[in-house]
């Protein structure tokens, strides 16, 4: 295994690993103002969708824009349902993964195999950086949206840790009592910050069948909405872990296919691809297992889930 | 200044019993009009769609009831599973996976294990066996994971569908395949559950109709479970389980075993359910035999709010819908209906949970 | 005088009843003023009204003679009236600082940590707080998360504070100094509002009384220079006291004098009750025993090699302010919590790891502290509830099957043995009030006659008549035999029921005080840990 190998696994983990991480972070905001948001993958799946539907139609930024406009709406009805109805969240997020993945499979119908793919983002190398050794095809010669990814880490742990509404973000999640009695207007902080979830998945969708894999098929995200979901718990609700473990389950997804490209007689055998593509979901298995003993669970927030 | 007039939301102290059988009603109620304005925004003659499906899941004569009854077994066989575990707050989301490795279990046992010429009973007992001890097992590890280690069982029980459908692509495609082909051999004369259409000697009527014995093992199945959940200790401790896990640990409860014993029978039903599609359906195992019951299931479970009777009744129409919705194109539509049934339900129950009552305004006192 | 606040009429339903029956309280300027009552009279409902919390069916509120209208604690606080809540309501995993900034718009969209901290610092030092403002809430004691709401109350200009039942949590001595702080406060201009049913705090602090009785205002502002201790008494309960000190018979009058005597006197040895040699006679074998129990919980050492011996016939009382490792004993003891070392013997038999199945298998009943979320659950129904930990005698058939019959059954004795007043068996738990829930729980707890039972926190938040009910069942119940833990930090009903005192300090059980020594002032000492 050579060296660009390793260079072209980290560099398609962080391509792959940016839907990932775009709809972890919307998902750690909602869940530290206290509502759990199961649709993911449904709201991926549709928002993916509707991203490549409106590209065709007017380009792939109109695209995106239809993406994050299909995830934000998903949010407000999952927040309808959850803080304005009090509806068991559970039940309201997999019944959204139904509506969404139905939708996607419905209204992607005449958009399989369509050539081309779906107009899409180029790559957008920064001059200069994307020269450095290892670290320039690694990190900087991915399309924008990556990049924007990488600045999302940081202001979403700046919003959390630094400023009030953050303050009264996690206030809501973990003691909404508290939070009331103070004058916080807790419904409302839980309907922004489930919205703006929904809209980051939208914009992981819009990501996902713009940039990384441009196009749609069925059942595109294959499981990377529920992925997300435990890259929270898995980060602790913060965001550089949760950065860091979507980039690596990036890598693991792209290593099945490289391994078998390898030239490795063990790799070349078919058999073994089943296999391999087992790999990514046993290693969700093992690292919310991990997280669990290493008592990440503890750092959910205390309200987490109650109606 | 006087306090201004307010819209006030309170919990009910105590639930009617009508509003909560009225609030589902209104919920599908509304659920299919939604449905029904999706499909028009998405270009589908809604109208005409409803009724072919109606056509063909119900009113379309005895063929029509036969197949909506064949597609109901699996469900109501995963519903009930379902059931046992949501009882519990476990919230087995991977039915379809338990299903898929029963599946993939009746098949190992009718293809390699049991001779051909072995009586029928023999066979069907020990693929049903297979299947359920398989589905078990993998309903089991989500089980074990959570009860040792609190790990979401929800994400678990999700990701082992994955890894079951590649589990079961391997043997389709490469190690049981059929001479290459991309499905398992067929099944011998044994393996085979008895159908309706076998009786075609006696009654002309029953030529050709599908349903087969694995629907008499559901009901069965639904009234054992009745008696699980309703007149046992285990059924009990469920139940006190799945509203506080505090309160049944003070009561002295097994908890964490009971929660690994749940998950495995939840597991057990869904395997048995692959179990039954195959030896009464498909009879040899190929990818994609599975419109999604394990997660249909999902839905008929919380729509008939755990009751095993009514899980029969919700099935029967679910499938109904899962045979109609086979004539409209494209195939997604079962699904996202499913998922506005589900929501609207889910939002209906909100009337049978709490009270709107209006606050007039208050006047200052003089 | 200026008339700092006052609130007219105020009516606020509840489900089933009223919890404030046109109640009012007028506070003026730079006074201490106690609302006083029982438990349930309605005081904390009142409160939540005046903090913006609650909103009235009818009545007014008038803050320095001005009718006004609150739509949310916000507003409250803009009219400079501010709450200590019972229970904090503090955030426990944000800092002390974060909370005080929580919901405050002078903190800044970009928090400015550091310059409020030194402002709130100097606040401190003015009025004689103490506190570590970047330590997390959840490591604070009980006195300090007081000293942190204070905080949170009076940095946002606060002129009217209202105070609910502050002492509740604090040792003897931390009482003293909230009361000093009290004083302090009031000098420099800042209106207070005592809301407590402890009479003897409210004796010494207190301007003018306001007494509560059934969600009505009963006495208003009345100078505590004119009412006696035992007019208050009456003014709570709602009927005259009894005046004799020895009860005979009717529930309640011994009590009442109970609780006057406690008003002037410090308690001493010789309390009514058996005579010391009485209760040696009583004790009988080994029953529960703990040998060096440590219980350990995110680096914290809740139970700190914790030994203690309880015999048949005996009741050991665990006093002690809550939050030193009485949760944590009780729960071993009942098996529900498994130690970390250490171990646990019933009659002789070793059930350290096992749970809470094994001690009902031997006789051992646990009243837990929780009512409505470990001892039952709102949810259940309330023959459910009954049969919660009997139901595995409930059977019937070779099948073992559940019984209905047994289960109805089961459930309309456990209600008639203590009268508990329900709307039908197949109600939900969740509709009872606390009373009667206790009732429930003490019956159903009790029904088989257990050989051992632990109780903790038995009365808390009940008013006199299910207090006295159950008091009186559990000393009924220890004369016939049984052996009691129990597990209280109301230091009166541990000094009426114990034979022997331990108590609780930082998890460790400090050495056994016997009746005939008991001591008000000295256990108040070792419960702020200051005999070792």
């Amino acid at each position: 295994m050579s060296p660009a190998f390793f260079e072209n696994l980290f560099a398609a983990g962080i391509a792959r690993g940016t839907p990932l991480l775009l709809a972890a972070l919307g998902e750690i905001v909602a869940e530290r103002s206290g509502v759990l948001n199961l649709g993911l993958e449904g709201i991926m799946l549709a928002s993916a969708m509707t991203g490549v539907a409106a590209a065709h139609a007017a380009g792939p930024l109109a695209g995106l824009a239809a993406a994050v406009a299909v995830g934000a709406a998903f949010g407000l009805l999952h927040a309808f349902l959850s803080v304005s109805l009090r509806c068991d969240q559970v039940v309201t997020g997999l019944a959204l993964v139904f509506v969404g993945a139905g939708l996607a499979s419905v209204g992607g119908a005449p958009l399989v195999g369509l050539s081309p793919a779906a107009p899409h983002f180029a790559a957008l190398p920064i001059p200069g950086l994307e020269d450095l050794p290892f670290f320039g095809p690694v990190l900087f010669s991915h399309s924008w949206l990556v990049y924007l990814g990488f600045a999302a880490v940081p202001v979403v742990h700046y919003f959390l840790t630094r400023t009030s509404w953050g303050l009264a973000v996690t206030a809501c999640g973990e003691d909404p009592m508290a939070a009331l009695a103070v004058g916080v207007r807790v419904a409302r902080v839980r309907y922004s910050c489930v919205a703006f979830g929904g809209a980051m998945a939208g914009l992981a969708g819009g990501t996902l069948s713009l940039s990384v894999t441009p196009g749609w098929v069925d059942g595109l995200t294959g499981g990377q909405g529920w992925i997300a979901v435990g890259l929270v718990i898995v980060g602790g609700w913060r965001p550089l872990p949760a950065a860091a473990g979507a980039f690596l389950f990036g890598a693991i997804h792209r290593l099945s296919l490289d391994l078998q490209g390898t030239g490795h007689e063990f790799f070349q055998d078919p058999n073994v691809g089943y296999f391999l593509n087992m790999l990514p979901y046993l290693s969700a298995i093992v690292v919310l297992v991990v997280a669990s003993v290493a008592r990440r669970q503890a750092g959910a927030p205390a309200s987490l889930g109650r109606s | 200044m006087t306090w201004a007039p307010k819209i006030v939301v309170e919990p009910r102290i105590e639930r009617s019993r009508s509003l909560l059988f009225l609030s589902p009603m209104a919920g599908l109620a509304a659920g299919i009009l939604l449905g029904a304005v999706g499909l028009e925004i998405l270009g589908i003659r809604s109208g005409a769609a409803f009724l072919a499906i109606l056509r063909a899941g119900f009113t379309g004569g005895p063929y029509s009831l036969s197949d909506t009854a064949t597609k109901a077994c699996p469900l109501i066989l995963c519903a009930l599973g379902c059931a046992v575990a949501f009882k519990a707050q476990l919230w087995n989301v991977g039915a379809e996976g338990q299903l898929l490795v029963g599946a993939w279990a009746a098949t190992g046992i009718a293809t390699f294990v049991v001779p051909a010429g072995a009586p029928s009973v023999l066979m069907l007992a020990a693929m049903a066996a297979a299947g359920a001890v398989a589905g078990a097992v993998w309903g089991a590890i989500p089980g074990l994971l959570r009860a040792r280690f609190q790990t979401s069982e929800i994400l678990t029980s999700l990701m082992l569908v994955y890894v079951a459908v590649h589990w079961n692509n391997y043997f389709i495609y490469s190690a049981w395949s059929d001479r290459g082909f991309q499905m398992t051999p067929l099944y011998p004369e044994n393996a085979w559950l008895p159908r309706l259409g076998d009786l075609a000697g006696e009654a002309p009527a029953f030529s050709g109709m599908t349903l087969h014995a694995g629907f008499l093992a559901a009901l069965v199945a639904a009234g054992w479970l009745w008696v699980l959940l309703k007149r046992t200790r285990f059924g009990f401790e469920l139940h006190v389980s799945g509203l506080n896990i505090k309160t049944a640990r003070h009561a002295g409860m097994p908890v964490k075993r009971n929660m690994v014993l749940a998950m495995a029978l939840s597991g057990c039903m869904a395997g048995l359910a692959g179990m039954c599609e195959m030896s009464g359906v498909v009879h040899r195992l190929q990818e994609n035999f599975s419109p999604g019951y394990g997660f249909t299931a999902i839905l008929v479970a919380w729509l008939a709010r755990l009751n095993p009777a009514a899980i029969v009744l919700v099935s029967l129409l679910l499938s109904g819908l899962l045979v109609g919705s086979k004539q409209i194109q494209p195939s997604g539509i079962a699904m996202m209906l499913q998922g506005v049934v589900l929501t609207s339900v889910v939002a209906a129950d909100f009337f049978a949970r709490f009270r709107i009552r209006f606050e007039p305004g208050v006047q200052e006192e003089a | 005088m200026d008339q700092a606040l006052e609130l007219r009429s105020i009516v606020v339903p509840y489900p089933g009843l009223r919890a404030c029956d046109g109640a009012g309280i007028e506070l003026r300027t730079g006074e201490i003023h106690s609302l006083v009552g029982e438990n349930g009279a309605g005081k904390s409902t009142l409160m939540h009204v005046a903090a913006g919390l609650l909103r009235p069916r009818s009545g007014s509120i008038l803050v320095n003679g001005r009718n006004v209208v609150f739509g949310s604690p916000t507003e409250a606080q803009a009219n400079g009236i501010a709450m200590v809540f019972q229970s904090f309501l503090l955030v426990d995993r944000l800092t002390v600082l974060d909370n005080v900034l929580l919901g405050w718009s002078l903190a800044g969209r970009i928090l400015r940590r550091e310059e409020m901290a030194s402002e709130l610092y100097a606040t401190c030092s003015r009025i004689g707080l103490d506190l570590d403002l970047n330590a997390p809430v959840s490591r604070l004691s009980a006195g300090d998360k007081q000293k942190a709401a204070l905080l949170r109350a009076l940095s946002r200009e606060a002129r009217i504070l209202i105070l609910d039942e502050p002492t509740a949590v604090l040792t003897p001595a931390e009482s003293e100094r909230l009361l000093d702080t009290m004083r302090a406060l009031a000098r420099s201009g800042i209106s207070i509002i005592f809301v407590s049913h402890k009479l003897p705090e409210i004796m010494a602090v207190t301007d003018r009384i306001t007494v509560m009785n059934r969600g009505r205002t009963v006495a208003s502002g009345v100078p505590v220079a004119d009412v006696s201790p035992r007019q208050v008494a009456e003014l709570m309960i709602g009927r005259p006291l009894a005046g004799t000190t020895h009860p005979d018979g009717g529930a309640g009058s011994g009590a009442d004098s109970g609780r006057l005597r406690r008003a002037h006197e410090p308690e001493t040895g010789t309390a009514v009750g058996e005579a010391a040699a009485d209760v040696c006679a009583r004790k009988g074998g080994m029953v529960l025993r703990l040998r060096s129990v440590s219980v350990v919980d995110t680096g914290v050492r809740r139970l700190d090699r914790v030994d203690l011996e309880l015999r048949s016939g005996q009741v050991i009382g665990i006093a002690g302010v809550s939050g030193n490792g009485q949760r944590e004993l009780a729960e071993v003891c009942a098996g529900v919590l498994t130690p970390g070392s250490g171990g646990v013997e019933l009659f002789d038999m070793d059930v350290t790891g096992s749970g809470a199945a094994s001690r009902l298998a031997l006789g051992l009943r646990y009243l837990c502290e929780d009512r409505y979320r470990e001892g039952a659950d709102p949810e259940l129904t309330i023959e459910e509830t009954c049969a919660l930990k009997d139901y595995g005698q409930l059977t019937r058939g070779r099948l073992k099957l559940l019984d209905p019959c047994g289960f109805s059954r089961l459930a309309r004795l456990t209600l008639e043995s203590f009268g508990v007043v329900a709307p039908g068996i197949r109600g939900r738990t969740g509709a009872l009030s606390g009373g009667n829930l206790q009732k429930l729980l003490v019956g159903r707890e009790l029904f088989g006659n257990p050989k051992v039972i632990v109780a903790h926190q038995p009365t808390q938040g009940l008013d006199i008549s299910a207090t006295e009910c159950i008091r009186g069942e559990l000393k009924a119940r220890a004369a016939a035999g049984c052996a009691l833990l129990l597990v209280s930090s109301d230091l009166d009903e541990i000094l009426e029921l114990a034979d022997e005192i331990r108590v609780m300090y930082r998890g460790r059980l400090l050495p056994a005080v016997e009746r005939a020594r008991f001591d008000r002032g000295a256990i108040g000492a070792m419960m702020a840990g200051v005999l070792q």
